[in-house]
């Protein structure tokens, strides 16, 4: 069995190309188990699998490993019988708080504790002893739980972008592929965007412009379905009480399927457990409730951020929703945490469509520790941006014309753009603005990042480091709209789309600047926007985010790589996957929220061990933005969930900023060989 | 490595856990296959954390057993740690006593329990002996062969 033991265990032997075998190489885990022995024992086997493992014999101080560093997992092993904590409880608190993957194991086969574990919403529940051939499939667990997140943004609002987005991604398919010497990630991450295209496609009858479940906009939507009493609250009375311009039926309707479910979840999760429950009485307290009792931080913070007005509720629900587990989570894949912030993206985005992390507003962002009060929510639309990424780019590249840094950063946000499929016709026309290293219109609205990516941004990695932008960054779905003004070019994003998010723009920017460099983790996105607006070519966040990883106690080293600039790697979303190639195991996961699959596809397996740490790290942190899977605002960095793809790109702008001051050189590191993050030892 | 007289002794032990039942061929042999150049104790150390751990929980089955009324939380932990890690390790014999004992624990049988626990006690104690010496044979061939 053992195929993997050509690398034993060692991590590092990712080929360079990117071969496809190597995925998922990389992925993050987590493994809690009291038993001495079984805990060797898995982390060896994980190990042959060219996993990257952490092992802890406490729940407490998993939780306090997986908090500290958000995005610095992409799924956690947990026993089921241990001393301090039921394993049923840490779930919980993992599915509510970081919105992970959570694999319960236990010898014992009972089916009672068995279906605990599945209504608790374990993604699956292995009985000692584990055979490799089962770990070995974990990382289905990932990729799903992100495409379904990634589904979920898509359904909130209308889609319309399947076909872009297939467009999209074969572009950035082939973008990547440039970049990138993984092919197989590539043509792996055009397969995902081609699937999630088609999911999308399939699920959306209208094509309208994607709606952005903005936290504000949720919390009109609550409080019109409180009005009417839940069960009589209809589509088209909540439209008319809400009364927002541009808003259709539609949106309505399917937000409201999704409030459902996870009202629904609420009140499931609290008849287990005693803790959440309370919390979850009702939505209204529980949200009150779950404040003050699940992410007491995410919910001050919140709170304090004033973006949480009927935030209890969206916090509730967010936990809710992150609890329960049952359903597809929050859009975000990566970031729950960030949920708050997805809900933020979405009024900046109203109107642009493209992505709209509904469900990540909804849910998590409260939850999730927030590391600031406005920015979560910026970096969350950030990331949310998943879909936006493209818008990311847009911006990046729009405003991309200044130095090279910031060119780099467009550029890769061009690039994601292009995969974040946000890019609106505008960019083209903005993209005209960019530089032509940029070669992409991108610049307005976010949206169309395809276009961007397209044109070529950097994709590969020339000095941009792009490859990974163009992936999907969540984040540059917002970000787009907000950094189509900045570079006062007069990006269409903020005014064709007539999108919210352009007027947030300005305060997205101060926001994400500053949640940059609180969050460090999250903030690649929002650097890049800073960046954009402000032309200057600070050197992003990223390098706050790359501490944020690092923070990660990862055995890899990669975090203290992802320094980088997180909002490199935000933007990028797929920076990290495309560039490495290795380590773009993670790619996969990361890849819904950005456009694409590019990240994932990227973390080929250039170092087994390591890149996919990065990868993670950087998809984590991108995709946090982006996608919001695990949400972890905070940690962006390398939340290797999906964060990685942005870190990615946050390293590489780093390290282009470093060497040349702008984009540079630096790419090469980020660039699939030279991840920074890929030097990580494993 | 070269089969010296040690390594052909450990051969031949090996061999006769498997033939004996106390030892699982499949789980073993698994485990083998993990061991390599960056981790060359695996098989020891994860032997020798068995061999103590198990000690362990089978004590704390028994105080909790001995105790009136019984200590069930601790009992169920305690069980489901053997039953897992004994499992993994591949001590057959010790799993299938655990999950007799586990039979009896889930009925609330606390005295066909207890008789179960004498026979797992005795299995273990089998174990603990043989292994012992295998594992500290294994150390010795290695240390020969450096």
């Amino acid at each position: 069995m053992l195929n993997l033991n050509n690398c034993k265990g060692s991590m590092s032997t990712a080929s360079s190309g990117g071969v496809s075998d190597q995925f998922p190489a990389g992925l993050r885990v987590l493994v809690v188990d009291d038993d001495p022995t079984c805990l060797v024992i898995l982390e060896k086997m994980l190990r042959t699998c060219l996993y990257e493992v952490t092992k802890c014999n406490r729940a407490e101080i998993a939780l306090s490993l997986l908090r500290e560093n958000k995005n610095g997992y992409d799924i956690v092993i947990s026993d089921v019988h241990m001393p301090d904590m039921d394993g049923f409880k840490l779930l919980e608190h993992i599915g509510l708080e970081m919105d992970l993957p959570v694999i319960m194991m236990s010898a014992d086969d009972g089916k009672n504790v068995v279906m605990k574990g599945v209504t608790h919403g374990a993604c699956d529940y292995l009985i000692k002893p584990i055979r490799i051939e089962a770990l070995k499939n974990i990382w289905q667990h990932v990729v799903r739980k992100r495409k379904n997140e990634w589904k979920d943004l898509e359904q909130s609002g209308s889609v319309e972008e399947g076909g872009d987005r297939q467009q999209k991604q074969s572009e950035d398919a082939d973008y990547s592929s440039s970049a990138n010497e993984g092919s197989w990630k590539n043509s792996k991450r055009r397969k995902d965007e081609e699937e999630e295209a088609e999911e999308r496609d399939d699920t959306s009858t209208l094509k309208k412009p994607r709606v952005v479940w903005s936290v504000e906009l949720h919390q009109q939507f609550v409080a019109a379905v409180n009005q009417l009493g839940i069960d009589k609250a209809v589509p088209k009375k909540i439209l008319e009480l809400m009364n927002v311009p541009g808003l259709t039926r539609e949106n309505v309707a399917s937000h409201l399927q999704k409030y459902r479910l996870y009202l629904r979840r609420l009140s499931g999760v609290s008849q287990h457990q005693n803790s959440m429950g309370n919390s979850f009485i009702s939505p209204q307290e529980a949200t009150y409730g779950a404040l003050s009792s699940l992410n007491g931080l995410d919910l001050q913070t919140l709170a304090a951020a004033g973006q949480l007005p009927a935030q209890s509720l969206a916090t509730l629900q967010a936990a809710g929703l992150g609890g329960s587990t049952a359903k597809p989570r929050m859009p975000m894949p990566i970031v729950d945490q960030r949920n708050l912030f997805s809900f933020e993206n979405p009024k900046l985005r109203f109107g642009e469509g493209p992505q709209q992390h509904l469900n990540n507003g909804k849910q998590m962002n409260l939850l999730h520790g927030i590391p600031t009060t406005m920015e979560p929510k910026q970096l969350a639309n950030l990331h949310h941006s998943a879909q936006s990424l493209g818008s990311m780019n847009m911006q990046l590249n729009a405003l991309g014309g200044q130095s090279g840094q910031s060119g780099s950063l467009l550029m890769q946000m061009s690039q994601q753009q292009s995969r974040g499929q946000i890019l609106n016709e505008t960019t083209s026309s903005h993209a005209s603005r960019l530089p032509s290293s940029i070669g992409q219109p991108i610049v307005t609205t976010a949206l169309t990042s395809g276009v961007l990516a397209r044109n070529g941004l950097a994709e590969n990695g020339r000095g941009t480091g792009f490859n990974p932008v163009s992936q999907s960054s969540p984040m540059l779905n917002f970000p787009l709209n907000t950094t189509a003004e900045l570079t006062a070019t007069s990006f269409p994003l903020g005014s064709a789309t007539g999108v919210p998010s352009l007027t947030s723009k300005g305060t997205f920017q101060e926001e994400i600047n500053s949640e940059m460099k609180g969050s460090g983790g999250f903030m690649p996105s929002y650097d890049i926007f800073s960046d954009l607006q402000q032309h200057r070519s600070h050197d992003w966040e990223l390098q706050n985010v790359g501490m944020a990883f690092n923070g990660s106690q990862r055995s890899n080293s990669l975090h203290s790589n992802i320094d980088v600039a997180p909002s490199v790697l935000a933007h990028q979303g797929f920076s990290s996957t495309q560039s490495n190639g290795q380590s773009r195991n993670i790619s996969a996961v990361g890849k819904p929220m950005f456009s694409a699959g590019d990240a994932t596809e990227h973390v080929n397996a250039q170092r087994l061990g390591q890149p996919i740490n990065t990868f993670f790290a950087e998809n984590a942190v991108r995709v946090k933005t982006e996608r919001v899977p695990d949400a972890n605002s905070q940690t962006a960095l390398f939340n290797d969930q999906f964060g990685q793809e942005d870190l990615m790109s946050a390293l590489l702008k780093q390290q282009q900023q470093q060497q040349q001051g702008g984009i540079g050189p630096a790419e090469n590191e980020f660039d699939f060989d030279g991840y920074s993050l890929d030097n990580i030892p494993v | 490595m070269a089969s010296t007289p040690l390594r052909q002794q450990l051969s031949i032990m090996r061999q006769s856990f498997f033939d004996e039942g106390i030892l699982d061929y499949g789980q073993v042999s698994f485990l083998e296959t993990l061991e390599n150049e960056d981790d060359p104790d695996f098989i020891e150390n994860v032997f020798s954390l068995f061999l103590r751990d198990s000690t362990r929980y089978i004590a704390s089955i028994d105080k909790a057993l001995e105790t009136t009324p019984a200590d069930y939380p601790v009992l169920e932990g305690m069980i489901y740690r053997l039953k897992g890690s004994s499992a993994s390790i591949g001590a057959a014999k010790i799993n299938d006593e655990t999950n007799k004992l586990r039979g009896f624990f889930g009925e609330g049988d606390l005295e066909g329990a207890k008789t179960s626990l004498q026979n797992l006690k005795a299995e273990h104690a089998i174990f603990k002996q043989k292994l012992s010496v295998y594992v500290g044979m294994l150390k010795q061939a290695k240390l020969s062969e450096c």
